[in-house]
C-alpha cells in the first residue's frame, strides 16, 4: 500500500506505541505554519513532564522534557554541529545526555536534544531542514543517560547573548503552536509559605500573628505535569510577591545567564542557591515585619498561562 | 724489471687495505661500542578474567592497577593477582585509589577501595570521573550544563556552569580545561577561578571537539570548528593567552574526537581520518600515525617516545606501535572483545580477548 510516510514507515515498526498519523501530520503541517522567529515542536505530542528552570537537586534545569518515545525531528532548518552516541565511540567525560544531537540554526540559536534512542539516530546528513512530509526522524526520544522514563530533554541556547532560553514563555513562547491554557499543568499551586529567621522556619497562615522583625519569606509554588503515570512537580513560570498591595518580588523563567561561573535567573540574578531552599521551597527575599497587619500576596502563573495566588493576612506584633 | 716493481706495489696495496681493516675488526671485537638501545617488551604475567571465579584476597595491601574492559572493571596487584572484578553498573569512574560504580540516576555516589570495601558514599546526583592521576574528582551536571570537583571525603570544592553543553575536558595537573558546544575553551584552575576564555575564530560554525593541557599547564589545545576544522594551540605566559599554532585540519567531525598532548608538551595527538594526526608543537609540521577503524586506546611511554594505539574495525582490534615520529613499529591483531591499554611505570597493562596482561618495557 502507498504510504506519505514511506521514510517513516520503517520507523514505525521501530515505535513500542506508533504515533497516530493525523497527529504527525498536523505537527508537520505546524513547521509550515511557523512564524520566522520561532521553532516548532520537536515531538509530535509535547507532554510536557519538566519545565524550563526546574530544580536539578543542585542546578537548574535550563531546559525542559518532553514524555513518552516518539519521533524527534528539528525544531527549526539548522546544521548538525556536535553529536554523541551512548557507549560509543570517544568521550573524555561521562555524558548525562545520554545520545544526543546538537543542531545550529539562524540567528546564533542552538537545539540540543538529549536522551535519544542510540539505535534510531539518523544524523549522517549534517544539515537539517524544517521538517515535511516524509522527512525522517533525527531520531527518536529515549532513556539514554540520565533520563526518568522514556523523553526528550529538549533546550535552546542564544550564543550571541549566552544564555539558556524557556522554549514556553508563556507572553512570547518559543515554541509554535504555543501550549493551551491549562492544558499542560495542574495548578500552578501556591503551597505553604514559611518565615525562616535564625535558622528556624515559621509557617505563616492567613490570620496568623508573628512577631515583628526581619526575616527571609520562603514559599512552596509549583505546578503539577499531568503526563505522567505519576503527578511530577515542575516549576512555574513566574512569581510575584506583594506586601500591603506593594510589589516586593518577581521572578520570571526567561532565560538563563552565566554570571561569574553560575547560571542565574536573568531577570533576577538569582542563582540556584539563592533561589531554592529546598526542594520546591523558594526564596522570596527578606522581608520586614512591622506591627500591624500586613497583607501578603504571592501569585503563580505556570507556562501555559494559568496562575493562582495567596493572599495572608498576617497581625504583627513586638516580641 | 719494471714488472717486478709493479709485482711489488701491488702487494704493499693490498697490505695497506687489510692491515687497518683488521685493526679495526679487533678494536670492535676487544672494545665493543654501543651503536643505540633497543627495547625489549617482556610479559611478565597474563590473567584469564573468564576463569577467574574468586578474586585473590591478600591480606597484605599491595599495590593494585585499576581497568576497565568492557563492562567490567577491576583491580590488579603488580604481581599478577587479581584483587577485584565487578560489573559496570551504568557507569565507574576509576583510579588506582579506589572506584565508583554508579547507576543512571544517581542519588549518592559510594567510593570504594581496590579490595571493593566501602570507603564513603556522598550525595551528588551528577556523574562522576577522576582525573588522570586519580587524585581528583569531578561530577559532571548530568544535563551537561557544568561541573564541580568534590574532595574524596564528598566535600564540594567549586563548581562551575556554562550556558552551553560542554563537549569536551581534560584535567592535568593543577588546570581543567572544558570545551563547549558554542566554541568557547574554558581552563580553570584548581580553585574552579577562571582563568582564561577563548573561542578559537577562523571557522564557520564555532564548536569544540576536543582539548587537552599540557602537563606543565603553560599550553593548550583544542580541535575547533567546522569548516573548516582546526587543531589550535595557545601557549600561556602569564595572564596572556597566545595563538602558538593553528593548523587547518581535513577532517569535519561533529563527535568528540580523541586529542591530547604528549608528555613533554611537544607533540599534539588528534584523530584524524585514517589516523592519529601528530602536530610537531616548535616547528608546526604534521604526521600521521596511521590506523583502522576508530580508536579505543591510546597511551604514550613517554621517556621512550613510542606511542601505542588500539583501533576497532569490524569487531576487530588492532594493537600499533609506533615511534612517535611516525614509524611504525609493530602490528598485532588482538582476541575478540573489549580492550584496553595504560601505562605502567614499568611498560603497560593490556587487557583483550577477555585477558589481561603486564607487559614490561625495557631498553637494553
Amino acid at each position: 500500500m502507498r504510504t506519505p510516510f514511506r521514510c517513516l514507515s520503517s520507523w514505525r515498526r521501530l515505535a513500542l506505541r506508533p504515533v497516530p498519523r493525523r497527529l504527525l501530520v498536523a505537527f508537520l503541517a505546524s513547521a509550515v505554519l511557523l512564524p520566522a522567529a520561532s521553532f516548532n515542536w520537536p515531538v509530535p505530542q509535547p507532554r510536557l513532564v519538566s519545565t524550563f528552570a526546574d530544580n536539578s537537586i543542585d542546578h537548574f534545569q535550563p531546559g525542559i522534557e518532553l514524555g513518552g518515545r516518539q519521533p524527534v525531528y528539528p525544531a527549526a532548518e539548522g546544521e548538525i554541529v556536535f553529536t554523541c552516541r551512548e557507549g560509543e565511540g570517544y568521550s573524555s567525560f561521562p555524558r548525562g545526555i545520554g545520545s544526543a544531537v546538537v543542531l545550529q540554526h539562524e540567528g546564533g540559536i542552538q537545539s540540543v536534544y538529549a536522551h535519544l534512542e542510540t539505535e534510531s539516530m539518523r544524523v549522517d546528513d549534517p544539515l537539517v531542514r524544517t521538517p515535511a512530509e516524509g522527512d525522517p526522524p533525527l531520531a527518536f526520544s529515549g532513556d539514554t543517560g540520565a533520563a526518568v522514563g522514556q523523553g526528550l530533554l529538549f533546550m535552546l541556547i542564544d550564543l550571541e547573548e549566552g544564555e539558556f532560553l524557556n522554549p514556553i514563555k508563556h507572553d512570547k513562547p518559543l515554541l509554535y503552536p504555543p501550549l493551551e491554557s491549562g492544558k499542560s499543568n495542574r495548578g500552578p499551586v501556591v503551597g505553604r509559605l514559611f518565615l525562616k529567621r535564625g535558622g528556624i522556619l515559621e509557617e505563616l497562615t492567613d490570620g496568623s500573628r508573628a512577631a515583628a522583625g526581619e526575616g527571609e519569606l520562603l514559599a512552596e509554588i509549583y505546578a503539577l505535569s499531568t503526563f505522567s503515570a505519576f503527578l511530577r512537580k515542575t516549576a512555574p513560570y513566574r512569581i510575584y510577591l506583594a506586601k500591603n498591595g506593594q510589589a516586593a518580588a518577581s521572578i520570571a523563567f526567561e532565560s538563563l545567564r552565566e554570571q561569574d561561573g553560575r547560571l542565574v535567573v536573568a531577570d533576577s540574578s538569582l542563582g540556584f542557591a539563592d533561589l531554592f531552599e529546598d526542594a520546591w521551597l523558594y526564596r522570596l527575599g527578606s522581608i520586614a515585619l512591622v506591627e500591624g497587619k500586613i497583607e501578603l500576596q504571592i501569585k503563580a502563573e505556570s507556562h501555559d498561562g494559568s496562575e493562582s495566588e495567596r493572599i495572608i493576612d498576617l497581625t504583627v506584633a513586638s516580641e | 724489471m719494471s714488472a717486478r716493481r709493479a709485482t711489488l706495489k701491488r702487494r704493499k696495496a693490498k697490505g695497506g687495505v687489510l692491515v687497518p681493516v683488521a685493526l679495526v675488526v679487533l678494536i670492535v671485537i676487544l672494545f665493543p661500542v654501543s651503536l643505540g638501545r633497543e627495547l625489549t617488551a617482556r610479559p611478565v604475567w597474563a590473567i584469564d578474567l573468564r576463569e577467574v571465579q574468586v578474586p585473590y584476597l591478600d591480606p597484605e595491601p599491595l599495590e593494585t592497577v585499576g581497568f576497565r574492559l568492557g563492562d567490567r572493571i577491576g583491580y590488579a596487584a603488580l604481581d599478577g593477582q587479581l584483587k577485584l572484578l565487578q560489573r559496570v553498573i551504568y557507569g565507574a569512574a576509576l583510579s588506582d585509589g579506589g572506584f565508583i560504580n554508579f547507576s543512571r540516576i544517581p542519588g549518592s555516589l559510594v567510593l570504594q577501595n581496590p579490595d571493593g570495601e566501602l570507603v564513603r558514599s556522598f550525595s551528588q546526583c551528577g556523574y562522576p570521573a577522576f582525573d588522570e592521576s586519580g587524585d581528583r574528582l569531578f561530577v559532571f551536571y548530568t544535563d551537561a550544563t557544568g561541573l564541580k570537583e568534590i574532595t574524596l571525603e564528598g566535600q564540594e570544592l567549586w563548581r562551575i556552569e556554562f550556558p552551553s553543553v560542554i563537549t569536551s575536558f581534560h584535567s592535568n595537573g593543577s588546570r581543567r580545561l572544558i570545551g563547549l558546544a558554542n566554541g568557547g575553551l574554558a581552563l580553570i584552575d584548581s580553585s574552579g577561578a577562571v582563568l582564561h576564555r577563548t573561542t578559537p575564530d577562523g571557522s564557520r560554525v564555532p564548536v569544540i571537539l576536543g582539548c587537552s593541557v599540557g602537563s606543565s599547564g603553560g599550553r593548550i589545545a583544542a580541535v575547533s570548528g567546522i569548516g573548516p576544522q582546526k587543531a589550535v594551540i595557545f601557549r600561556i605566559r602569564g595572564d596572556e593567552l597566545k595563538e602558538e599554532r593553528s593548523i587547518e585540519l581535513a577532517s569535519s567531525y561533529r563527535r568528540e574526537v580523541f586529542g591530547r598532548f604528549s608528555h613533554d608538551e611537544q607533540l599534539l595527538y588528534f584523530e584524524q581520518p585514517g589516523g592519529i594526526g601528530v602536530l610537531d608543537v616548535p616547528s608546526g609540521g604534521i604526521d600521521l600515525l596511521p590506523m583502522e577503524g576508530t580508536l579505543t586506546g591510546f597511551c604514550e611511554l613517554g621517556d621512550r617516545r613510542i606511542v601505542l594505539l588500539i583501533s576497532e574495525q569490524k569487531g576487530r582490534s588492532v594493537l600499533r606501535g609506533y615511534c612517535r615520529i611516525g614509524h611504525l613499529l609493530f602490528e598485532e591483531t588482538l582476541a575478540e572483545g573489549p580492550s584496553v591499554i595504560r601505562t605502567l611505570e614499568s611498560g603497560i597493562l593490556l587487557g583483550a580477548g577477555g585477558r589481561l596482561m603486564r607487559i614490561d618495557v625495557a631498553e637494553g
